[in-house]
């Protein structure tokens, strides 16, 4: 144990010597160890005050303080290069997925309202929304009606949630017009 | 490893409720502090409380300590609070018996004044320390002397000593132990007297 308690004085030990030597503070012999120890480095360096000790005053003033139990501190070093890896791939791949998300909805809406208008009719038999009733019906109707269904597809509930589709529709009514 | 390690160790060791490690760190920087506050106060027996206070708040303070600093610099700066603090709420008892002004504690710049505090007893101690641990290494064997010698008063790391005294890293370990021990045979019965101030 003192060759132990001397190696530590001198940051010279190993892991299980810190522990073994802290585990044995209760044994006075050990402190008293400790205390020579420390002693002689400051005498023979001829620093001053070397009869000054109040480690007894100390500690025992800490007998009535509460255990100090502090949450282990994060570490400050940076993070290994495999996790900084990790959070860039995870971070773009997040990234991949909100554009993919957004792309699919945006295509899935596009796709069918650029249905041709016959198609429309055969596979929708029942409620159809207005804008394709007109494109279903755009060869009966007079030229001025076609003009102004066209002109107000922009109003209609159904490309509430297309965003730019109603555009692409627009333009695709436009062509089948005659 | 170097001595700031060991303190960070011991200083984890003690935020996981391990209160006898601090007492390894009290035991080694006790006289640091008590020779840097009495460059700040003059009465040896108000160094004496304001070092304890310091090592009490220090304590108290450690679950807040996070490394970022050594523990030594950490501490001296709660000493240095410490003392100023009692310099302040002594005012009164401090300008009717010293020197010391007051109204200058807040720009206190550490060395630049020393005094000699000690009382003739302390100094007597010291001196009779100092007398025995010198004549205690000289009747050291050479190896011991040399061993002890370079890593206490020039601060060498075992590998330098092994290096400089052409010898393996374990027998500078064993040379530098025997020759403590050697030591501080002599010493004990001196410092037997104040056995009851060690904790």
């Amino acid at each position: 144990m003192k060759n132990s308690l001397s190696a530590l004085l001198d940051a010279e030990h190993s892991v299980s010597e810190l522990d073994d030597v802290c585990m044995a503070l209760s044994d006075a012999e050990v402190r008293r160890d400790w205390a020579d120890y420390l002693l002689i480095g400051e005498a023979l360096r001829a620093e001053m005050k070397l009869g000054f000790d109040i480690s007894a005053k100390v500690m025992a003033a800490l007998e009535n303080e509460p255990t100090v139990l502090a949450p282990r501190a994060v570490s400050a070093t940076p993070s290994a290069p495999q996790t900084r890896w990790f959070r860039q791939v995870s971070a773009l791949a997040a990234s991949l997925a909100g554009v993919m998300l957004v792309a699919w909805v945006t295509l899935t809406f596009s796709a069918n309202e650029i249905i041709s208008p016959s198609s429309q009719t055969a596979a929708a038999p029942t409620i159809q929304p207005a804008t394709q009733l007109a494109s279903a019906t755009s060869d009966k109707l007079p030229d001025h009606l076609q003009d102004y269904l066209v002109a107000h597809q922009a109003h209609t509930s159904v490309g509430a949630l297309a965003g730019g589709s109603r555009n692409v529709r627009a333009v695709s009514a436009t062509r089948g017009a005659p | 490893m170097s001595d700031r390690d060991l303190d960070r160790l011991l200083v984890e060791r003690v935020q996981r409720g391990d209160k006898q490690a601090f007492g390894l760190l009290v035991s080694k920087y006790q006289r640091k502090l008590a020779r840097l506050l009495s460059r700040m106060i003059w009465n040896a027996a108000d160094v004496e409380d304001v070092v304890q206070e310091s090592f009490i708040r220090a304590y108290r303070a450690l679950p807040n300590f996070r490394n970022d600093s050594a523990f030594y610099t950490w501490l001296y700066r709660i000493g240095v609070n410490s003392a100023k603090d009692w310099l302040v709420s002594n005012r009164a008892r401090i300008s009717a018996t010293s020197a010391v002004d007051i109204e200058d504690v807040e720009n206190y710049e550490i060395g630049e004044h020393h005094r000699d505090n000690d009382t003739p007893e302390e100094v007597l101690m010291s001196k009779q320390i100092a007398a025995t641990v010198n004549a205690a290494v000289a009747d050291l064997p050479e190896d011991m002397r040399m061993a002890v010698s370079l890593r206490e008063i020039d601060g060498l790391s075992y590998e330098e000593i092994a290096e400089a005294m052409n010898t393996p890293v374990g027998t500078v370990r064993s040379r530098i132990f025997r020759a403590r021990e050697a030591i501080a045979l002599k010493l004990r019965p001196l410092v037997n007297a104040n056995a009851e101030k060690r904790w």
